[in-house]
């Protein structure tokens, strides 16, 4: 019976029929993967004429010697076309967002204001908010980012709820980008935070800090009152890099710390304060 | 005149590039610092403007090159590393001018027009 049955099974017929349902899915997996691959292509090559034209659009932007000239330009019909397409859809703006952004890091004085002016006749602070609501933290993340670049009216607010956020890019970009706005104001907003400051970040916010004048020896003694010992740690870094002299009392109270991170940290610190002040007088 | 821009950021290279059409000058762009060099070389210019961090080749040495040639033309240089240790070995390698982003295009055409002149 088997060998019938093997037969009737694997005749020829049956052979070139399985054969051609074989080739059939193939050839249909073939283009499904072709079609995928000119799909990304034609939205690579789209990704890089729209890069080119804000190119272009942001660097003409940046060269106008004053506000008078940058409305003429914005007011002309083949940029406010060019404005259009560049808003177009969510990705573009938000491709228009990461140019004038990558322009804030590079530009000052009337160059970085224009700059930050285009942002803003854009409406882009609406995208922003929208990748906000997004679930993905880096969307998160460069949103808070942009938000601080581009001095937003409301970034202080924005930036404040997610200081204290789960992850810590997030924060991270929340946490700078406070300290951006506000300098060493901005550390006020750390005082309640619970989550860790990891080492990067620390470093993160003393080189946005350096940006700042330095005054503010009543919120490194805030900081060093705290439970959290990360916002202790934060301190006396700024403290060590700024010779505050005038928190010596401070520094040597944590030396009977509960954390032995905190009290290595304070007794290092302490010496070379000392070391510093016998130097000097 | 002319003037060669060696710039890897596009958008950079381009606002400075239209900054100094716009003021009357001849511009050629480098995207690397290897094509800086056989730009410096083939064009000529009597005035470069480079960046330190490119590919290929460094901003400094593209000094070092410049100054050690026949045709010894001022040198800009302008970078994101505003360390005094770059800015030393920058001068040190001969460059007439040092200048640090964020920078403003205004300020560099002054820069521009003062070595010119």
């Amino acid at each position: 019976m088997y060998p019938f049955l093997l037969q009737a099974l694997f005749n020829s017929h049956h052979l070139v029929l399985a054969m051609t349902v074989f080739l059939c899915i193939i050839m249909v997996l073939v283009l499904v993967i072709m079609s995928m691959v000119i799909i990304a292509q034609y939205r690579q090559r789209k990704e890089s004429r729209l890069k080119e034209k804000l190119d272009d659009l942001v660097s003409e932007i940046s060269i106008c010697e004053d506000r008078g000239e940058f409305e003429m330009l914005i007011n002309s019909d083949p940029v406010k076309q060019q404005l259009r397409q560049i808003t177009i859809d969510h990705k573009s703006s938000l491709q228009t967002i990461r140019k004038l952004a990558e322009a804030t890091v590079s530009l000052k004085g009337i160059a970085l204001e224009l700059v930050v002016l285009l942002y803003g006749r854009l409406s882009l602070n609406r995208v922003i908010y929208k990748e906000l609501s997004k679930r993905q933290w880096h969307r998160k993340a460069h949103a808070l980012q942009a938000l601080a670049r581009f001095k937003d009216d409301d970034a202080v607010e924005i930036l404040r709820k997610y200081i204290n956020h789960k992850n810590i890019h997030v924060r991270t970009e929340a946490q700078v980008g406070l300290v951006r706005l506000k300098g060493f104001d901005g550390l006020n907003d750390l005082l309640y935070m619970s989550q860790s400051i990891s080492e990067w970040q620390q470093i993160c916010l003393l080189d946005e800090l350096s940006f700042h004048q330095f005054s503010h020896v009543d919120v490194l003694k805030r900081m060093m009152q705290v439970h959290n010992d990360c916002i202790i740690l934060l301190a006396l870094r700024i403290a060590e890099t700024h010779f505050c002299l005038e928190l010596c009392s401070d520094i040597d109270d944590l030396s009977g710390h509960p954390s032995e991170k905190v009290r290595i940290a304070a007794g290092v610190l302490q010496a070379k304060l000392n070391e510093e002040e016998v130097l000097w007088s | 005149m002319k003037i060669l821009v060696a710039e890897d950021e596009p958008l950079m290279l381009k606002t400075i590039a239209l900054k100094l059409k716009k003021d009357g000058y001849d511009v050629i762009t480098a995207e690397d610092g290897k094509s800086a060099i056989e730009k410096i070389i083939c064009e000529s210019p009597e005035l470069v403007i480079t960046d330190i961090m490119m590919p290929y080749v460094s901003g400094l040495e593209i000094v070092s090159h410049v100054k050690n040639s026949e045709r010894k033309v001022p040198v800009i240089v302008l970078s994101a590393m505003g360390q005094e240790k770059t800015v030393l070995e920058a001068f040190n390698l001969g460059a007439d001018d040092y200048m640090t982003k964020p920078f403003s295009p205004n300020e560099l055409t002054i820069r521009v027009r003062k070595l010119t002149s």
